[in-house]
């Protein structure tokens, strides 16, 4: 009751599943940033942001969302996918050897840092107002 | 060592930009000894030194699913609490970063006319490793910058666990 109340129904659970999928994506950029000079390589990809767009268009009517911005039903977060793909070489528009281009790779990878930064900031702070209202003093 | 770290898999994200360095080292000691043996005509089999080349290649361990489906084992949901087999790819992922492999180049000698030199061949010809310093050199920064490139990838990765460890 207490965790189904205090954590599964706060913005909780989709900053864990976003914390996940910056993970994932900074290993892909880690992969990606190793095989820079790997004749032929595909570079991966992760896709998180696309699925959480749908879900938050898929279930519009459920909890009657009045705003695009509003945030899905904490329930939903199942649904969004983090997603790990090849991306094929002639998708990509590389360095001429493979699909990486390492400039690309580390502006990527700064977006994700700060991207995990925010949400584990995020996350702390919904911890700390749930210390507060455990503790009755904030400190 | 390599091998071991791959096991444990939280930390997996370092053992990525750990193998991207040791590839870029490795290329850097190849570098080395090619500049160091510039005008080295005679090696312990007598030929005059061949420079090495490096060349990449990815690598990647068997993913969750495949190791599953090699024990010829079938996953399967009975209860809505179990976990999807194909949990995002999570445990399906099969990154491992990059490997090195140094190979002697297959190039032909540099041919020098030099009678005088003890490693004159009978027409006063010498064979020296037929080794372009300005490559090199290129091939020097390259290596340098992706293991800076790595080495940022890495800080990423250790600062996003900190993080984490701060909530």
């Amino acid at each position: 009751m207490v965790t189904k109340n205090s954590i599964d129904e706060t913005i909780l659970p989709l900053l864990n599943r976003s914390m996940d999928a910056f993970t994932m994506r900074q290993k892909a950029i880690a992969n990606n940033v190793a095989n820079a000079e790997t004749p032929g390589y595909q570079r991966v990809e992760v896709e998180f942001e696309e699925h959480l767009r749908e879900v938050l268009r898929k279930h519009d009517q459920v909890l009657n969302r009045t705003d695009p911005d509003h945030l899905p039903d904490p329930r939903e977060v199942e649904n969004i996918r983090v997603v790990m793909r090849d991306v094929p070489l002639s998708e990509s528009d590389g360095s001429g050897i493979n699909g990486v281009d390492i400039d690309q790779e580390m502006a990527s990878l700064a977006k994700a840092l700060l991207a995990f930064r925010f949400s584990s900031r995020m996350t702390r702070n919904e911890f700390d107002l749930l210390r507060k209202a455990i503790t009755g003093n904030s400190y | 060592m390599i091998s071991d770290l791959k096991q444990n898999t939280s930390f997996q994200h370092l053992n990525i930009s750990a193998s991207g360095l040791v590839a870029q080292r490795q290329r850097l000691d190849a570098i080395s000894r090619n500049l160091a043996n510039l005008q080295t005509t005679r090696t312990e089999e007598g030929a005059p030194y061949r420079p090495l080349v490096t060349t990449f290649s990815e690598e990647t361990v068997a993913s969750f699913n495949e190791l599953l489906s090699q024990q010829q084992l079938q996953l399967q949901t009975t209860d809505s609490a179990h976990l999807l087999p194909d949990l995002d790819s999570a445990l399906n992922n099969q990154l491992a970063g990059v490997q090195a492999q140094v190979v002697e180049a297959d190039r032909p000698p540099r041919l020098e006319y030099d009678p005088d030199h003890p490693d004159a061949n009978a027409e006063g010809y010498v064979s020296y490793p037929d080794i372009n310093v300005v490559e090199e050199m290129s091939q020097l920064v390259l290596a340098t910058r992706a293991y800076e490139a790595n080495v940022t990838a890495m800080k990423a990765g250790k600062d996003m666990a900190l993080k984490a460890l701060e909530i």
